[in-house]
């Protein structure tokens, strides 16, 4: 069976060297098909692509803010944990304007916003230098690039957070020398306040405590307060797995009377106009799909009339309807490989035509088409694939082709 | 019972297009190194009979005692209940291993040069790459003389030259039987001469079974003349036709044939 495959495989080959100019005609009527809907593909991946990328890698447009403050217990934020449409919850200190004195040798004390962190926070993927996937130390923080210009703090650097209560008049304070890991550019921030920083949940937990006249031991600070109570939280900090799920939790957080502030507005607006150019995509699709389709089928059966003969006579000298079948589906199969190729390269011209003329008129997007390695990869496979399929549908005229006719003539 | 490489008893085929009356062969064995030509008036059916015997047409029916038989190297392969069976595979391996063919035009396929429309027999029978055929290639190309026009299209060279290769074709991958469809015809009659020549002498010892109007040359070369005879008043079933050895032939399709 096998050599009789390489033969008809040959025999193809041979054919199609001679047949070129039929090729030809063939290829360029299918490129001609293929190369607007590879465009559509482009533009549909560059604009809204790059707008679905700019969301995603902008951690606020993940990010839900509850408007309000109420009261979370631990429980709250182990349920969130486990949902799958959340990717990383933390909650805030009690005190949601939670404001710290920072200090440095040489430069005034700043007031900046301190929001807890830890482990898979968004925001740390962002930091400079990637700090990648670590434990947040304990005193360990991430000022924003406004805080860090004000100190001229590099990473590696220590800043002084000062810790001030008043008790029965009198003013005590507490020193802490904090490490600086990462700076936060301030795109990350979203509607963070700019002046701000990160720093493990357990130290503003700790000197939250301190604030409120209860002791810390492990930093060796004193207090008067020594009943204990549950973990309670006001606020927290939360962020959906993906654009879709910013939706969903809305909804529920709203059902459950609590109202959250999202980006679900632009999210929406982008999706609108992927759904607006998958619609059209598929439309195309479908015209095209059937015109490569059509093209393929007519193009076998007049590949099947043409060479009757001759298909007459290999089968005359032993070659059976299936090995004739890929001897003519072989051809089809080239032909669709080339114009599958041929076409890719005229979008790859097209797209970098598109992109010179509208680079720079489209806000946040920098190029308008633009198609993945992979998803051409994929095209051309499908239309390989596709080509063959339709010149198998059309060999089925193969089936009345008598050997008899052969041992007529060529 | 099998006598040859191939037997044919009492088989009846209806003539496929123009008058459509039956052809009955009563009796057809071929052996190994048999030469038998098939003679007849045009339409007779005698190319009917060639793709009944290369497998590629189903004979309407067996007659009482009837049988259509392959028998290679001991193996027999029941041609008539093959068809039932739908045994294609089987009759299109003899064709591509035990069958050689030359056409009345050559038969050679346009978008091949000579040497892969030779090639081709060789390649269906077995391993592609083959190196063995490739000598054989240069041999046979050398002694049909065609050997500086291998490279050429079947377009580009002379009827004689696309005959000379067709003869090649036929025995590159030496078949057990070769059928040759009138296979001078269209040829002058030095040419026809020459190509006969090498068609005995490149076939030797291999069965040949030709359709021919050229009574004369096939006797000259030594071939068994089968004659198809129609009568114009056929007899009561239709058959009009039957296929006769020369020496046993009658005066008249004998009456318990035209009974049947």
């Amino acid at each position: 069976m096998a050599p009789i495959i390489y033969v008809s495989i040959k025999l193809a080959l041979k054919r199609y060297k001679r047949d070129w100019l039929f090729a030809m005609c063939f290829i360029f009527s299918v490129m001609a098909l293929l190369v607007p809907l590879l465009t559509v593909m482009g533009l549909r991946d560059g604009i809204i692509g790059t707008l679905s990328e700019r969301l995603i890698s902008d951690p606020s447009n993940l990010e839900i803010v509850p408007e309000g403050v109420r009261d979370y217990d631990l429980a709250f934020f182990q349920n969130l944990e486990n949902d799958p449409d959340v990717r990383f919850v933390i909650p805030n200190t009690r005190n949601f304007a939670f404001t710290l004195a920072l200090g440095k040798p040489g430069y005034n004390t700043k007031r900046v916003a301190a929001r807890s962190t830890k482990k898979g926070d968004p925001i740390l993927d962002y930091v400079e230098p990637a700090v990648g996937n670590e434990e947040v130390g304990l005193f360990d923080i991430y000022p924003s690039k406004t805080v860090a210009e004000f100190f001229d703090a590099k990473p590696g650097d220590t800043l002084t957070v000062t810790v001030s209560r008043t008790l029965n008049g009198y003013l005590e304070t507490q020193n802490l020398d904090l490490a600086v890991k990462g700076i936060i550019p301030l795109w990350a921030l979203g509607d963070q306040d700019n002046s701000m920083m990160l720093a493990n949940l357990q130290l503003l937990e700790k000197i939250e405590r301190y604030f409120e006249d209860r002791p810390v031991p492990e930093l060796g600070w004193p207090g008067n307060r020594m009943e204990t109570y549950p973990a309670r939280y006001q606020t927290f900090r939360l962020y959906a797995s993906e654009l879709d799920a910013v939706e969903r939790l809305r909804v529920r957080f709203e059902r459950g009377g609590l109202i959250v502030k999202t980006s679900a507005k632009e999210i929406a607006n982008v999706k609108s106009l992927d759904s607006a150019f998958t619609v059209v995509f598929f439309t195309l699709l479908c015209v095209v799909g059937g015109g490569a389709f059509a093209s393929a089928v007519s193009g076998s059966i007049d590949q099947v009339a043409k060479n009757r003969k001759s298909l007459a006579c290999l089968n005359l000298l032993g070659m059976g309807k299936f090995h004739l079948q890929i001897f003519t589906s072989v051809q089809v199969t080239i032909s669709g490989l080339i114009a599958a190729v041929g076409a890719c390269g005229f979008y790859l011209v097209v797209a970098k035509i598109l992109n010179e003329v509208f680079y720079g008129k489209m806000r946040d997007v920098a190029e308008v088409c633009r198609l993945s390695p992979e998803k051409l990869l994929i095209s051309v496979g499908i239309v390989v694939i596709f080509m063959t399929l339709a010149s198998f549908y059309a060999n089925k005229s193969l089936s009345d082709i008598e050997p008899s006719e052969g041992m007529r003539d060529v | 019972m099998n006598e040859g490489i191939m037997t044919v008893r009492r088989i009846v085929k209806t003539r496929p297009g123009g008058s459509g009356y039956r052809l009955m062969v009563d009796k057809l064995v071929v052996r190994e190194g048999d030469r038998i030509a098939l003679v007849g008036q045009s339409g007779s059916g005698k190319s009917t009979l060639l793709d009944m015997m290369a497998m590629v047409l189903k004979p309407d029916r067996l007659g009482r005692g009837g049988e259509f038989t392959w028998n290679l190297d001991g193996v027999t392969l029941d041609v008539w209940n093959s068809w039932k069976r739908g045994g294609a595979s089987a009759r299109e391996k003899i064709r591509r291993s035990h069958l050689g063919y030359v056409l009345q035009s050559g038969g050679l396929f346009p978008f091949l040069n000579l040497r892969d429309n030779i090639l081709l027999s060789a390649w269906l029978k077995k391993n592609p790459k083959g190196r063995r055929a490739e000598s054989a290639l240069m041999e046979l190309a050398a002694k049909l003389n065609i050997g500086h026009l291998l490279r050429k299209l079947p377009g580009n060279v002379s009827v004689g030259e696309r005959q000379r290769a067709a003869v090649a074709r036929a025995i590159i991958h030496r078949p057990k039987l070769i059928l040759a469809d009138e296979p001078t015809a269209s040829l002058d009659p030095p040419t026809a001469e020459k190509v006969m020549e090498l068609l005995i002498e490149l076939s030797e010892g291999t069965a040949l079974v030709m359709s021919t109007h050229d009574e004369v040359r096939a006797r000259k070369f030594g071939f068994e003349i089968h004659r198809i005879v129609v009568e114009d008043e056929g007899p009561r079933r239709g058959i009009k036709a039957m296929l006769f050895k020369d020496s046993r032939l009658p005066g008249k399709m004998p009456a318990n044939i035209r009974n049947r």
